[in-house]
């Protein structure tokens, strides 16, 4: 087959793609109330496995496909941590996720900032954790949207621009978001996640096998040829030398920290029917992310085979285009890549849009009495956000993984205020706003100057210190009418 | 006073979940940051983190076994 036959079939595969997606996503609204719970919390009706992929694929983005290999090509064991914080960060989601459910069962929550807020009476609070969460979410959707528009325009040798890959990929995913809600997310991101976990698993054992004939003889290799270095922990940095474990342990506890604190997550709990159903839902989690090993064996196969290649997060896209690899390779390995962008930014975007009505207009004092009107309030700010996202993917050139970089240890500021809500009834309003504020300014100061920071850990570490320190500090310091008012809630 | 079967499986459950967290960060992940052995074909250093989510995972199967 002659190349442009092989790229016109690619661009068939993922068109294809798309329309089955599309048709997935319309049709899986019909079975909820047309309300606010049944849009953003599926009438608290989300079965076991439509939970597990939501999280499961909401979790792994096009970074797990594109930025994950590129990790594990220049830094080896450095990605190692990818592994080790997702394993270990859904812990917490066991233990407060049916907490969460059952409040929200009682009090008619939808989000995280909604409980928090009612929980230390502050609407403050609610609506500084509205403001961050949208502010977060956009750069978040702008990557996704980046992700799948430059896919598209890689594989297709440019018959499809960045910005018409970028549009038709979440063109589809505004349509389904709009007109299905939560459900749409959640039956398209079980089709996404099975082939998310295919494509993964498919990648990581065919490079190994092609190019040197096993997993086994793979990393021996890299070991014969002097790399045993970037083979074992904590790996590389990003100059290539030897990275430190105060690192390495830090950005595994920080991250950890942040994963259920994330709202798009951590809001699925309110749409889970029962404790029973979300807890099984985290157990069985791990077994989602299995799928980070064979994407990581994908770099580790570029080592030898493909040395030089920069940036490294741009390994997956040159052995796509470069190595001369049969077509329906290429093919799976884009609807994997556009899979994980989409099953990601449709959660983000219905997240920011639910957060960004309840939570802001709640917080302003401005919620919409008819539960049409906030529907219709909600898909409407599907389409802003969506709009703006879309403006930057494709004509910003402001450093997003720099904002995103941050926006990690600033979501594991989340964690105290959570810890607090349900299992120190002392805790007060406004320690947790002070310990919040106080944290994520903690965590943007060593972010912007890593030089000042006593140890080279996380920003995130000393952002926590900060956050629990002024929480646990200030709650102690709070006169006892304002505790008796904080824990009457218990 | 005996132990009910709930708190047992709850309590070694509460055991590896705390083993794994401590074993994926200094200083016990840097006892066995090696190359040799491989493990099914890996290097020693992942399949100790790839142990580490089986633990995980089998950690929270006994929590959710264990809650009454």
């Amino acid at each position: 087959m002659d190349p442009s036959n092989a790229t016109w079939v690619i661009i068939a595969v993922c068109l294809a793609y798309l329309l089955v997606i599309l048709c997935v996503g319309l049709w899986s609204g019909r079975g909820v109330s047309r309300s606010v719970a049944g849009y953003v919390a599926a009438d608290r009706s989300m079965h076991g496995v439509l939970l597990y992929f939501v999280i499961g694929a909401a979790v792994y983005s096009s970074f797990a496909f594109l930025g994950a290999p590129g990790w594990a090509y220049s830094r080896g064991a450095a990605a190692f941590y990818v592994l080790a914080f997702s394993a270990i960060g859904v812990i917490p989601l066991y233990f407060l996720g049916p907490r969460a459910r059952r409040l929200g069962e009682r009090h008619g929550f939808i989000t995280q900032a909604e409980m928090l807020g009612w929980r230390f009476d502050s609407r403050l609070l609610q609506g500084l954790l509205a403001l961050v969460s949208v502010a977060v979410f956009v750069p978040y959707l702008t990557l996704q949207m980046k992700g799948a528009g430059l896919i598209l325009e890689t594989l297709s040798d440019g018959i499809i621009p960045l910005w018409v890959g970028a549009f038709l990929t979440y063109g589809v995913v505004v349509t389904y978001v709009w007109v299905s809600g939560v459900m749409g997310v959640g039956w398209t991101n079980a089709v996404m996640g099975v082939l998310m976990m295919s494509t993964a698993w498919f990648l990581g054992l065919y490079f190994p096998i092609t190019l040197y004939g096993g997993v086994g003889p793979m990393f021996e290799q890299l070991a014969a040829s002097g790399r045993e270095t970037m083979l074992t922990a904590p790996g590389l940095d990003v100059l290539g030398r030897p990275w430190n474990w105060w690192e390495f342990s830090s950005w595994i506890l920080v991250s950890a920290a942040g994963f259920s604190c994330w709202p798009h997550i951590f809001m699925k709990c309110f749409a889970a029917p029962s404790d029973r159903h979300l807890r099984l839902t985290v157990v069985m989690y791990p077994t989602f992310q299995f799928m980070m090993v064979p994407l990581l064996f994908v770099g580790f196969a570029a080592v030898l085979a493909y040395p030089g290649v920069t940036p490294a997060d741009s390994i997956v896209p040159f052995m796509l285009t470069q190595a001369g690899l049969p077509v329906f390779v290429v093919g799976l390995a884009a609807v994997g890549v556009l899979a994980a962008s989409m099953s990601t930014g449709d959660t983000l975007l219905h997240a920011a849009a639910s957060i960004g009505i309840r939570d802001g207009l709640q917080a302003l004092g401005l919620r919409p009495q008819r539960d049409a009107t906030e529907r219709w309030l909600m898909r409407l700010t599907v389409l802003g956000i969506a709009a703006v996202s879309y403006y930057f993917a494709i004509s910003s050139q402001v450093s997003i993984v720099a904002l995103l970089a941050g926006a990690y240890g600033g979501v594991a500021q989340l964690l105290p205020p959570l810890l607090a809500a349900f299992y120190w009834p002392r805790a007060g309003g406004p320690a947790v706003v002070c310990g919040l504020v106080g944290g994520i300014a903690a965590n943007t100061f060593f972010l912007l100057n890593p030089d000042l920071r006593p140890l080279p850990l996380h920003e995130g570490i000393y952002g926590l210190v900060v956050n629990a320190s002024l929480l646990v500090l200030l709650s102690l310091m709070a006169n006892p009418a304002r505790r008796a008012a904080s824990t009457h809630h218990q | 006073m005996a132990l009910s079967r709930h708190r047992v499986l709850r309590l070694v459950a509460a055991v590896l979940l705390c083993g794994a967290v401590l074993a994926f960060v200094w200083p016990l992940h840097a006892l066995a940051s090696h190359f040799h052995p491989l493990f099914l074909g890996v290097p020693f250093s992942l399949a100790w983190i790839v142990i580490g989510q089986v633990t995980v995972f089998l950690g929270l199967l006994l929590m959710f076994l264990g809650e009454d």
